[in-house]
């Protein structure tokens, strides 16, 4: 057994094809992760979105293979042989999957090699690991029972073809909080940033998985019914492989049916596998800054840290040390809504998580949008709409900082009024000392809505 | 008896390609000679079983090639070679070769030296390592040969062998057939009747399905002594049983 299936693996045609999956590869989330700030779940997820490409292209390979007997006029000489056609062409599929699953392995061995010499925090999804290698083999099974049932020169394109085309649907079914498009092994439904801060759990996955085992095992498990396929214990095996196929394809897309969506928010929920809803949040350690008001971001963004800071530092050193102002300012995603708070006063900001991700620098509409979170948060009362010296103080903290006096960062319904821009001037235009000494003297009052533009300096 | 055929038909739809064949064959070269249409590609594929017959008795290598045990037994030690050889492209002549002895379920420690053999034996020892698409219509014809012998068939058929060969690889062929003929049973189907006559040790003669001669080659040139149309005694008889036979 093994050395036919030594020959076929030597003949077959997927390694030509290779530097074709390559190119497929460096053209999937796959090439365009390794740009990005390299985070664990980001770079797992892209691996198992680049088979979006790939899966569909073994597919093709796969029903090439099965289908050269009817091409190549073998079959009547092969039916001499002992071994039934269905044994026969588990040797062609097990070939091309075993190349398949080399490539793959080999390319999440490479994204994973330059993400553990950058990435700070965590590990690999094994899981997506998982998912993404059995889509190659039941892709390939599905090209293979094609290439049988349809042997000639079109089906491997077709078969390409179509398989993208399902996939796809697959992925849009799955984008309009369909459940049962979670069956579906791309568009993952988990925001991979969200796995930094929560414990997703593999639930997601494993209805992927049974999903596609269910399929693979229909697909190799119908070829070996017909009677030529081989003698009664292939065919006894067909009809097993068949039905725990099937039975377990319905089985995902049972769980999936009973799930609750919402990719927007990559969040779901699986209650016949997950007992909660509400997902765990994990617990790190955070990494800060040595800034007035120390910066903290999540470990897994620390090459990130000193971006942030330095976004935030020009409003920082305004406000360190005042009554009222937090001694740590902490991003995470989704923090609590209470502004600044704890003992030490502690203030959760949003993080700009996309600009992180994509390895850029945290600099202009990014880093001003940090600073007036900061300043909003500080000079304002949560929940509330804030006063006209609020206003004011918060644009002339941010001019002093080097921003516009841009009044479309505030968090006013309307158009300020003129004059707040111009006591926010003459806040700014007030020496540093006055400004600090003023601002500690009354920045609870401030806080609280209690004064009005002539209180400013 | 390695062949034992008692009123075989076979069908397709409702023309009789094989109709009512009788036929007893032991160790020995055997040549199936007929006109295009005559049924001897579909006896082959009976006797190959690639078809199974829709009626009547069909003993192979003393197993019944109807249940699926022996049949997988007969087919071990069954070689053929098909009219149409399809082959694969990428895959050299050694490989070609040692796919169809693994698939013949021949241990894989013996498969090696019988490639080579079978290789050697029909002259292409020195392209043991070519591409079969890089390989002449004869040489692709003698590669389906090396298959059919790699095993060492006890039952060998072969469906035109000698098509695409030139005269003296026909030559060498005639002699391979008939030391393999001493101890296995080889049915050739061809229209060459200088084939037959050099080859074969008895002849059989098929029309409409039939078979409606069987004896030596000696016996067939007989036949045409009466007047036959031809220019060697085989062809002279060939065309007087054909004569005889037609309605």
């Amino acid at each position: 057994m093994t050395s036919v299936l030594r020959l076929e693996a030597r003949r077959n045609i997927t390694p030509l094809l290779l530097p074709v999956m390559a190119l497929l590869l460096w053209f999937s989330p796959y090439g365009r992760s390794l740009g990005d700030l390299a985070l664990w779940a980001r770079r797992s997820s892209a691996l198992q979105e680049s088979l979006l490409g790939i899966a569909p292209f073994m597919a093709g390979v796969a029903a090439w293979t099965a289908s050269r007997d009817g091409r190549g006029q073998t079959l009547d000489l092969l039916a001499t042989t002992p071994r039934g056609s269905w044994r026969r062409g588990l040797y062609g599929w097990a070939a091309t999957t075993l190349w398949g699953l080399l490539f793959y392995a080999l390319a999440a061995a490479l994204l994973f090699g330059l993400t553990a010499r950058e990435a700070t925090w965590g590990g690999p999804s094994w899981w997506a690991v998982a998912v993404g290698a059995v889509t190659i083999v039941t892709f390939s099974a599905a090209g293979h029972a094609l290439g049988v049932l349809f042997p000639g020169r079109f089906v491997a394109p077709l078969t390409a073809v179509g398989s993208f085309l399902a996939i796809v649907v697959g992925a849009v079914v799955k984008t309009q909080n369909n459940p049962y498009g979670l069956v579906t092994p791309v568009g993952t439904s988990i925001d991979p940033d969200r796995a930094m801060f929560y414990k997703t759990g593999p639930a997601e996955d494993i209805v992927q998985l049974l999903f596609l085992t269910g399929v693979t095992a229909v697909a190799i498990g119908v070829l070996a019914l017909p009677a030529a396929a081989g003698g009664r214990w292939v065919r006894r095996t067909g009809t097993a492989l068949t039905a725990a196929g099937i039975a377990t394809a319905m089985a995902a897309l049972w769980l999936a049916g009973g799930a609750k969506v919402n990719v927007n928010e990559g969040r779901i929920f699986i209650p016949h596998l997950q007992s909660t809803p509400a997902d765990q949040e994990i617990s790190y350690t955070p990494v800060c800054d040595r800034s007035p008001i120390p910066a903290c971001v999540h470990p897994a963004y620390r090459r990130t840290l000193g971006q942030v800071a330095a976004a935030l530092r020009p409003v920082t050193v305004q406000l360190a040390g005042l009554p009222g102002a937090p001694q740590r300012i902490d991003l995470r995603l989704n923090g609590p809504s209470t502004p600044v708070g704890g003992a030490p006063p502690v203030l959760y900001l949003e993080p700009p998580l996309d600009a992180a991700d994509a390895g850029e620098p945290i600099r202009g509409g990014d880093a001003q949008q940090l600073r007036s979170f900061l300043v909003t948060d500080v000079v304002t009362a949560p929940g509330s709409e804030p006063t006209a010296a609020q206003q004011a103080v918060m644009l002339g903290v941010l001019a002093v900082a080097g921003d516009p006096m841009d009044t479309a960062v505030l968090p006013t319904r309307g158009e300020p009024d003129a004059s707040v821009t111009a006591a926010a001037r003459r806040f700014a235009a007030a020496p540093a000392a006055e400004r600090r000494q003023w601002l500690g003297a009354h920045l609870g009052a401030l806080r609280a809505g209690r004064l009005t533009l002539k209180d400013l300096p | 008896m390695n062949v034992e055929i008692n009123d075989l038909t076979r069908s397709f739809g409702r023309k009789r390609a094989v109709a009512g064949v009788d036929l007893d064959l032991g160790p020995g070269v055997f040549g199936l000679l007929g006109p295009n249409g005559a049924g001897k590609t579909s006896l082959l594929r009976v006797l190959a079983t690639v078809l199974p017959p829709s009626s009547g008795r069909l003993r192979l290598l003393g197993l019944d090639p109807g249940a699926h045990g022996p049949r997988r037994e007969i087919r071990r030690r069954l070689g053929y070679l098909p009219q149409n050889l399809g082959y694969y492209p990428g895959f050299t002549v050694c490989e070609f070769v040692e796919y169809i002895a693994l698939l013949k379920d021949m241990p894989p420690r013996t498969v090696p030296r019988a490639v080579a053999a079978a290789v050697e034996e029909v002259g292409l020892g020195d392209r043991a390592r070519s591409k079969l698409r890089s390989l002449s219509g004869g040489m692709l014809r003698r590669v389906g040969i090396a298959q059919a012998i790699v095993n060492e068939p006890e039952l060998l058929l072969l469906d035109e062998p000698t098509a695409g060969l030139d005269p003296e690889q026909r030559v060498q062929f005639r002699t391979l057939m008939r030391r393999l003929g001493e101890r296995a049973t080889v049915v050739v189907s061809t229209h060459l009747v200088e084939d037959v006559g050099a080859a074969c040790g008895r002849v059989g003669l098929m029309l409409d399905g039939r078979v409606v001669f069987t004896g030596t080659p000696d016996e067939l040139s007989a036949r045409g002594e009466a007047g036959g149309i031809g220019d060697a005694p085989l062809e002279r008889g060939y065309s007087a049983v054909l004569a005889e036979s037609r309605p």
